[in-house]
């Protein structure tokens, strides 16, 4: 039941399941352990998603626990329309995108501390991802938001536009300008490695 | 460049169960919907007066009625008497007072009731 903590859903994979449609019928019915399945089955996806938008351990985990409670307390109004996950992602990008705001202020004002806020990891996991999600965490919020979703998530471009209530083409216009300042990034960082 | 397999983060351990507690805590218990009704002052006075009204037509169809007719003709009369006595103006203005406030009592009791059916409601799906 339960996917694997690496396993990034693919764009075509985005019917629901009759097993997840029967929890999802039981929720709305009041019943807590069929949503009990459903965190289970996304907490990771959620957590990771929350994590690479405001890349704080703490901050992902209070996000992802709140989109999963509005979730639960809005499952009457869920009319399935979208799929549950689809859902789901809009409520936690949103909350995410408010919390970028409040960290940028916090971060301006913190001495950065080394090893407190890094995730667990597969062992696997190396320098270029890592890299390649720092200069990520750099980029505005929506930017971020729309890469995130594009490459990690893999959504289309039309679902994160309805994500975050936005034009398909100005998602696009976001994606384009976060590509171009990560590519520069990219570049800056291979200047000064091979400068030293 | 971002097609680089991406690192696999998972939720911290206990997280469902962190979810699910908080899931537990924020589900309404069924409350009765008198209680939430007479958690209203205004609305208490007006489900007051509606349930005696409503316990007298019903057990005693007779007498209310023949206490009806004696509390309008008492305040007929006693209207008219202090009507005779009163500038049309302030009469005017008294009546519209009057008319407004049974207006704002019985508008309060009916969202209070209606607000406390939607929860009790609400309380006995989720249960």
């Amino acid at each position: 039941m339960k996917p694997e903590p690496g396993d990034v859903p693919s764009k075509a994979r985005v019917e629901t399941s009759p097993e997840e449609r029967d929890w999802i019928a039981r929720c709305r019915a009041g019943d807590s352990r069929a949503y009990r399945a459903l965190v289970e089955r996304y907490q990771d996806r959620a957590y990771a998603l929350a994590y690479r938008m405001v890349r704080s351990r703490s901050d992902a985990e209070e996000i992802a626990q709140d989109a999963f409670i509005r979730a639960w307390r809005g499952m009457a109004e869920f009319r399935g329309e979208a799929s549950f996950m689809t859902w789901l992602y809009r409520i936690l990008v949103r909350l995410a995108l408010d919390r970028s705001e409040v960290l940028k202020t916090r971060r301006a004002r913190e001495v950065p501390v080394d090893g407190g806020e890094e995730p667990s990891t597969t062992p696997s996991d190396a320098g270029l991802s890592r890299r390649m999600d720092q200069l990520l965490g750099e980029l505005p919020p929506l930017q971020r938001a729309a890469l995130t979703l594009f490459y990690y998530e893999d959504r289309p471009v039309a679902e994160i536009a309805r994500m975050l209530d936005l034009p398909e083409n100005t998602v696009k216009t976001h994606m384009s300008r976060g590509r171009a300042a990560l590519r520069e990034a990219y570049e800056r960082d291979e200047r000064v490695i091979r400068g030293r | 460049m971002l097609r680089a397999k991406p690192e696999a983060i998972r939720a911290p351990a206990g997280f469902t169960d962190r979810v699910m507690a908080r899931v537990t805590a924020a589900d309404p218990r069924p409350v009765p919907a008198w209680l939430l009704a007479a958690s209203d002052p205004v609305a208490a006075v007006g489900l007051t007066i509606a349930l005696v009204l409503a316990l007298l037509g019903s057990w005693w169809p007779e007498r209310l009625l023949g206490g009806a007719a004696l509390v309008e003709a008492w305040l007929w009369n006693g209207a008219t008497d202090i009507a005779r006595d009163l500038d049309p103006a302030i009469l005017l203005t008294l009546v519209a007072m009057g008319g407004l406030l049974v207006l704002f009592v019985a508008w309060r009791t009916w969202r209070a009731t209606e607000r406390a059916l939607v929860l009790a409601l609400a309380g006995r799906r989720r249960s």
